[in-house]
């Protein structure tokens, strides 16, 4: 039970490690979305911007902030 | 996100959303009676693109009345409600008549799942072009990209329709094949609705 719990702690404490070391490694290569020069411009390198964040991203924390955009739409009845 | 183009299939490793429990729920049922594809945004959608959506398009391959009463009644079940008619020998007519019919959760109208029988030569195709992606949660069948990004981009042509065929581009252009776009966009220069 003990060695349980002290294998949990370790998976947390290694997984807050990785985390941490992915935001830093987002500040440091960290790109910018290059305005467009209207709307549809706009709008196009965003799509961009944001597939090629997918792409350097794992697919958890990628959706995760999509989600958002998608559940708010959403409202089941209980 | 991993593509294996030879085995068709996509690795898919993303917390699900309201809308990809809905269409997993959905085609879990729907596979037992009949063979699906899904079509349209909700795959740029699954695939990551940032945006929302009020139904998920399905074809599904043609099937006698009886096995439909039995899907029917199976998706009845499972917690759906058609939302263009409550008898399942009305439901079926429509399709057969070449029109889609919509499945939402019970008490609610979306999102939802607008299903229909492919009329078109080239639509019925996508039977045979399609990948499936793997989640851990379940798979789906999805259209091949090849076949997404022709439709939105030579076919239904809107702003957001071009977005999500750019925002696939955008995350497999390696491994996509050109050649298959440029033929289906030849095709679909002769769709005549």
């Amino acid at each position: 039970m003990q060695e349980k719990n002290i294998q949990e702690i370790e998976k947390r404490e290694f997984l807050k490690s990785q985390k941490s070391k992915i935001s830093d490694d987002c500040q440091k290569s960290r790109r910018f979305l290059k305005p467009g020069k209207n709307n549809k411009e706009d709008r196009i390198n965003f799509v961009k911007f944001w597939a090629n964040y997918i792409k350097t991203h794992s697919d958890e924390e990628w959706s995760e902030q999509q989600n958002i955009i998608v559940n708010s739409q959403i409202h089941w009845e209980e | 996100m991993e593509y294996n183009k030879d085995k068709k299939e996509i690795i898919l490793s993303r917390k699900l959303n309201e809308l990809d429990k809905f269409a997993l729920d959905f085609c879990k049922v729907l596979e037992k009676y009949t063979d699906y594809v899904i079509i349209s945004g909700y795959i740029s959608i699954l695939l990551g693109r940032s945006r929302a959506t009020e139904d998920i398009d399905v074809f599904i391959k043609e099937l006698s009345y009886n096995n439909f009463e039995e899907l029917y009644k199976s998706l009845n079940e499972a917690g759906f409600w058609c939302i263009n008619a409550e008898k399942p020998e009305e439901v079926f007519s429509y399709l057969k008549e070449g029109t889609s019919i919509r499945f939402s959760r019970k008490k609610t109208f979306v999102p939802n799942f607008e299903v229909k029988f492919p009329k078109r030569e080239i639509d019925k195709e996508t039977f045979q072009d399609f990948v499936i992606v793997k989640m851990k949660e379940g798979a789906l069948k999805i259209s091949s990209l090849e076949r997404q990004i022709a439709f939105k981009r030579y076919y239904l042509k809107a702003e957001k329709d071009r977005e999500d065929a750019l925002h696939i581009e955008e995350l497999f252009k390696d491994k996509l094949d050109y050649g298959k776009i440029n033929k289906l966009k030849e095709l679909i220069k002769n769709i005549k609705d």
